[in-house]
């Protein structure tokens, strides 16, 4: 490209940012005024791990740094998939992964002795969120929702999509809206719409949502409100209640507010951003009386800064029968907190009206010392009751079995 | 144990997909960087308006930004020609190159009022927490000290309008419902720092 046909393209890219300028968004009342004393840990030298956007070889994951309880096996499934994240599954068997930042989604095929994936898609940004339904996988890429119809018998191939973002009407919005999708036992399209912020005063009836539609797009309903950030429900094979992740605030202390296990036993209920954290932490910054009033309190919660995302019910034959009904939980593992914490999976075991909840390790290893070499993001259960448990950082999925 | 599998109209992908690329090198970078001067400056460091200065930015936030670029992710048409078909190796001979470089900063006249609300801010939403003391960037962040300050405003735009699809989403997220003047502030003060 000449220099001077390039200069024009700057110019006209400049143009049509400008003609794309939209107003601002409201002043956030926790910004500061002039001279307003800063905020908690401004002298603290926490940031995000960087990503991993290129292959890591199989020999440099060190699988053998892997525990799991007695009796459990975990091996590599699959690797190869820089980023692969939230995973479903295909009628006829093909695993389905998403991604953030490398804006890919994998569909991979078990051969037997190995597995095969190809890239199902690229260029989306972030399509985290998936799920399957009468041969259709449905990819939820922050506004932007696509159905891929029979799409298990043209994986190479896949041709283009139905465009289904029109109907669902999403906030533009990216952070905290990589989006976890699944289709609930009423056959409707879940996922939630998160806070666009770290801590900030929402609009309950737009953002810090869990939604559910129809397949189509057509009647929207709020599940759940005041929910920070979520990455990853299930429902009770017990209850049929909806349960879920949530994640606390950044920037208010090394040990919390802590991340969320949550069951909705009321449709509409409320969680508690901004005012209120875990067990009923009032926000320092976002204050209002009666801060927990009304709100739905965790279950239990999982750790400070840990990151727990993705989460089954486990409901195969394959794990001791104690393990029936138990939620597996992975912990993508902190940034905003100096000693490291998650970097793990763990069981929680809890009634179905979450009496006596219970959290143990399921796998640990991925944290050596304060460094990590693993983060894992999503359980998923196998129709032989084997679970798959994806890698983010080493783009792997790990498969875990029990030898009775 | 895992193939890759890719049919015709993703050939491409395979190339992205190369095993991780070695350290970058700043000589073979240079090499190949000629096409970008004209641009970005020979010693990356850009006397055009809303053209960012490379010189002295973390190599990794750099190759971030071209792996973004040649993915159409940060989808910026300028841009593309320059990174398409290009190897992740050549993505890190390039940031290998631009991060050896000294910065030489020739912001505008100092504004005293925005300087101190940009101070204020910064303090606030801990930019350096990230950024790094004294803005000098690490890893996958930027390099705000001496940056020119309308390239600065325009990527602070870019983030809050959702207009520019980073490495993370955090900055939409830091600058969430600051008004334009205080984004003004920011760029000013980061662009006055050496
Ligand atoms: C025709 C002018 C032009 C040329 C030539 C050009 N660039 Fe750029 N580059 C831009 C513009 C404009 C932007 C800012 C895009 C935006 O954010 O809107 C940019 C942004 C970048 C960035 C992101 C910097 C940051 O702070 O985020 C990098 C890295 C970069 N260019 C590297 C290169 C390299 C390497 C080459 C040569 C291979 C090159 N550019 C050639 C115009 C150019
Ligand atoms: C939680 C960490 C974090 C904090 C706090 C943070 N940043 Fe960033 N910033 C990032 C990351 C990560 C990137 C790179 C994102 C990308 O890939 O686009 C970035 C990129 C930027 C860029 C784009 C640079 C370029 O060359 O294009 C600007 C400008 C910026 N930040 C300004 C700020 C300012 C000003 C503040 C304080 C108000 C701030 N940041 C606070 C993480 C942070």
């Amino acid at each position: 490209m000449k220099l001077g046909s390039a200069l024009t393209a700057v110019a006209l890219l400049l143009a049509s940012t400008a003609l794309a300028q939209q107003p601002a968004p409201a002043q956030n009342p926790a910004l500061p005024g002039p001279g307003m004393p800063p905020s908690h840990m401004t002298n603290m030298t926490l940031s995000p791990h960087p990503p991993v956007m290129q292959v890591t070889a199989p020999d440099k994951i060190p699988l053998n740094k892997l525990k799991v309880p007695a009796g459990f096996k975990i091996e590599l499934w699959a690797h190869g998939m820089p980023g692969v994240r939230m995973m479903t599954r295909g009628d006829k068997g093909t695993i389905f992964g998403g991604t953030r930042i490398i804006g890919r989604v994998y569909a991979i095929s078990d051969k037997g002795a190995q597995r095969e994936h190809v890239i199902l898609a690229q260029g989306l940004t972030q399509p985290n969120g998936l799920a399957f339904r009468n041969g259709a996988l449905y990819v939820t890429a922050i506004n932007k929702v696509f159905r891929y119809d029979g799409v298990e018998d043209k994986l190479a191939n896949p041709g283009t999509p139905v465009e289904m973002t029109d109907a669902f009407k999403l906030p533009p919005e990216v952070h905290h809206n990589w989006k976890f999708t699944a289709f609930g036992p009423d056959n409707k399209l879940y996922f939630q719409v998160g806070a666009p912020c770290n801590i900030c005063e929402l609009n309950d009836n737009v953002h810090g949502q869990i939604r559910r539609y129809n397949p189509d797009g057509s009647g929207m309903e709020i599940v759940a409100k005041g929910v920070r950030n979520t990455v990853g429900f299930d429902w009770d094979p017990r209850s049929g209640q909806l349960w879920f992740t949530d994640n606390g605030r950044d920037w208010m202390s090394e040990d919390g507010p802590e991340e969320e296990l949550n069951r909705v036993s009321q449709i509409g209920a409320h969680y508690g951003f901004p005012y209120c954290h875990a067990n009923g932490i009032p926000d320092p910054d976002f204050k209002k009386p009666n801060p927990c009033q009304g709100v739905t309190l965790p279950v239990i919660t999982l750790g400070a800064h840990a990151a727990a995302l993705g989460m089954r019910f486990y409901r195969g034959n394959m794990f001791p029968p104690e393990y029936q009904n138990s939620i597996l939980v992975a912990r993508r593992g902190s940034w905003n907190r100096t000693q490291k914490n998650g970097y793990d999976v763990v069981r929680v075991t809890a009634g179905a009206n979450g009496e006596n909840p219970k959290v143990e390790p399921f796998i640990t290893g991925f944290l050596d010392g304060n460094d990590f070499w693993g983060r894992p993001v999503d359980v998923h259960v196998q129709p032989d009751g084997s679970v798959l448990v994806s890698d983010e950082q080493n783009g792997a999925i790990y498969r875990v079995s029990y030898q009775r | 144990m895992t193939v890759l599998r890719i049919a015709a109209p993703l050939a491409v992908a395979l190339l992205l997909a190369s095993p991780a690329a070695a350290e970058g090198d700043a000589a073979r970078g240079k090499a190949k960087a000629e096409q970008c001067f004209g641009c970005h400056g020979e010693t990356g460091n850009s006397t055009m308006p809303n053209i960012p200065s490379l010189a002295q930015q973390p190599a990794a936030y750099t190759f971030f930004q071209l792996f973004l670029f040649r993915e159409k992710l940060r989808n910026v048409p300028t841009m593309t020609p320059f990174v398409e078909g290009r190897s992740d190796q050549d993505l890190e001979d390039f940031a290998a190159y631009f991060a050896g470089q000294k910065l030489e900063p020739d912001p505008e006249p100092r504004d005293d009022v925005r300087f101190q609300r940009g101070a204020e801010l910064s303090q606030r939403l801990r930019c350096a927490s990230c950024h790094g003391a004294g803005y000098v960037g690490q890893a996958q962040m930027a390099r705000l000290a001496g940056q020119r300050e309308d390239y600065t405003l325009m990527a602070l735009e870019q983030y809050q309008k959702n207009e520019r699809t980073g490495i993370d989403t955090n900055m939409t997220a830091v600058i969430y419902g600051l008004p334009a003047a205080d984004l003004a502030a920011l760029a000013h003060y980061m662009a006055q720092q050496k």
